[in-house]
């Protein structure tokens, strides 16, 4: 079933839809919510929030695309959450893609040699140089594999923005990850 | 130039790689735990008026809504636990006074007449009473409530069953009992709620203890035969251990570890030490004996009036009186009646509506047996 059907079906008030959007979309929602905020905690009742509300909310419409709407909606929530809540337990209120990259590469650590060790902190480095939307945009498309279209309704930009933010991004980061090898 | 653009290619990739790896991967077991939690928080409206459950649950939808409610505002997490488990067996309180032996499952009620019954779970959800299956797929469209997803099996007076849940743990569980479940077992505990009496051999698995949780006390185990009684009228709640190790703790964190044959019990708001005792005092009722100690008449009785329709009530001058031994409770009651005549000297005086009273035979002197 794909998604424009399974969402049919949610505004008919389904909960098996509302489970399977649930299933499907856990693993996305919940590491990007982690990238906003390192509060397991938060992250997981934003997202419970998120669904609580869709599914009770008799207005809701035929959304375009399912990913980018529950994307913002995590976002949104989890924004507001940290808001209340001062920065306990969370970094910054900007959008920091990368941070928990870095606390969690410490723990993978054993069992790795010297040099791939350096080489990923390098690596890591010439990320966090990039900006929030840069950063967004590499982790969407390339390791959550998001398509153009759906990138784009995420960040609020036309499909050609987004294909230019890729390659514009790519090429910062080869700039960058010359400097670091000279 | 050439090979310096594919190190940066390889290098773009390492990087996608690195942020890969570091992603969280979830198993399907916390996806299923976190979405249980989820489905809990979803209250549907009743749309099916036809459905004649609507009625005798929408009291029920009444304390749901309190589970709801208390669900989102309680902080303590031992807390939550305890109002919805209280809350859901009140929620089943309605459906208990039939005299056959219920198994509410699904929102359905399924009632046998029979005198002691066999209730299985098979690992992949196959529920059997009595070697028949129970049709368990709900449609969509029908009602869904919090305590959907919790079963309970209400045991009336004279009746007896035998429950297999779905991990494999077996239940001997007695007359005038109630016991509730999930429906499916968490992936990191295994809890019941019991009010009555119970025998557990409870299936071993390392990675989920088995809980049981009676109103006054929660007994933690791992793989082990023991037996729970917890009955209001006695005023007393009793754990005792057979094999394996059990942790019996009360709602003031008080806890109590138990070694075989040992035996705790909880009265007067107190948590008592544990016993070495002979076991078979408080598990022969599986093989339908019952055995008692130097028990005071009244409580005999009591115990008795759990097998059939009748209430006791004793004069003060044989209420405490003691008594030892071992009745076969499959036997004819008037006959259990007699015997006790005979030993105790009381004699049972019927008095209609089911009541019966007990006085101190007319004729010669009270000998105080044992």
């Amino acid at each position: 079933m794909d998604d424009y059907q399974v969402w049919s079906l949610l505004l008919k008030g389904d909960s098996e839809a509302l489970k399977l959007i649930y299933y499907r979309n856990y693993d996305l929602l919940l590491n990007y919510g982690y990238k906003l905020c390192r509060n397991e905690e938060l992250v997981k009742d934003c997202i419970h929030d998120v669904f609580l509300k869709i599914f009770g909310n008799g207005k809701l419409s035929m959304v375009d695309q399912i990913r980018p709407y529950l994307l913002r909606a995590v976002r949104n929530m989890i924004t507001e959450e940290m808001g209340k809540k001062g920065v306990v337990n969370c970094v910054q209120f900007d959008i920091n893609v990368l941070l928990s990259l870095e606390s969690r590469s410490a723990e993978s650590q054993e069992g790795q040699d010297d040099e791939e060790l350096r080489k990923s902190h390098k690596l890591i480095n010439s990320f966090s140089k990039l900006n929030n939307n840069q950063k967004q945009i590499l982790y969407l498309r390339y390791v959550k594999n998001l398509s153009f279209k759906e990138v784009a309704d995420f960040l609020d930009i036309n499909v050609q923005s987004a294909m230019n933010l890729a390659s514009r991004t790519v090429s910062k980061l080869r700039n960058i990850l010359q400097n670091e090898m000279k | 130039m050439q090979k310096n653009s594919r190190n940066i290619l390889n290098e773009f990739d390492s990087l996608i790689r690195s942020i890969k790896e570091n992603d969280e991967v979830f198993s399907q077991k916390s996806i299923d735990t976190e979405w249980q939690r989820l489905y809990r928080k979803i209250e549907k409206p009743k749309k099916n008026i036809y459905k004649k459950l609507y009625f005798s649950l929408s009291i029920a939808a009444g304390l749901i809504l309190l589970f709801a409610f208390s669900y989102f505002f309680l902080i303590k997490r031992d807390e939550i636990k305890r109002v919805s488990f209280e809350t859901i067996a009140e929620s089943f309180q309605g459906q208990g006074e039939s005299t056959d032996i219920t198994l509410i499952i699904d929102g359905k009620t399924v009632k046998t007449p029979k005198e002691k019954s066999t209730i299985t779970y098979s690992k992949n959800g196959i529920v059997t009473v009595d070697d028949k299956k129970i049709d368990t797929k709900k449609a969509l469209s029908d009602v869904i409530e919090a305590s959907d997803d919790y079963n309970c099996v209400i045991v009336p007076k004279g009746k007896r069953i035998n429950l297999t849940l779905s991990d494999g743990t077996k239940l001997y569980v007695n007359s005038r009992s109630r016991i509730i479940y999930p429906k499916i077992f968490a992936a990191n505990v295994r809890e019941v709620y019991i009010e009555g009496e119970a025998y557990f051999e409870v299936a071993h698995n390392k990675d989920a203890p088995f809980v049981v949780k009676t109103i006054n006390l929660d007994v933690e185990v791992l793989g082990t035969v023991f037996n729970v009684s917890s009955y209001k009228e006695l005023e007393k709640t009793t754990i005792t251990l057979v094999e394996g190790s059990v942790k019996v703790t009360d709602h003031k964190k008080n806890d109590v570890k138990l070694k075989p044959s040992q035996s705790v019990e909880y009265t007067s708001g107190k948590l008592g030490e544990p016993e070495h005792i002979d076991v078979s005092l408080h598990t022969d009722w599986v093989s339908g004996y019952y055995i008692f100690n130097s028990t005071p008449l009244q409580e005999v009785l009591t115990k008795l009036s759990f097998y059939q329709d009748v209430n006791f009530e004793c004069d003060l001058s044989v209420s405490n009186l003691m008594l030892s031994g071992k009745l076969d409770i499959r036997t004819d009651f008037d006959e259990i009646l007699q015997n006790l005549s005979e030993t105790a000297g009381v004699e049972f005086i019927p008095k209609g509506n089911g009541l019966m009273l007990v006085t101190c035979t007319k004729s010669a002197s009270i000998t105080n047996s044992n």
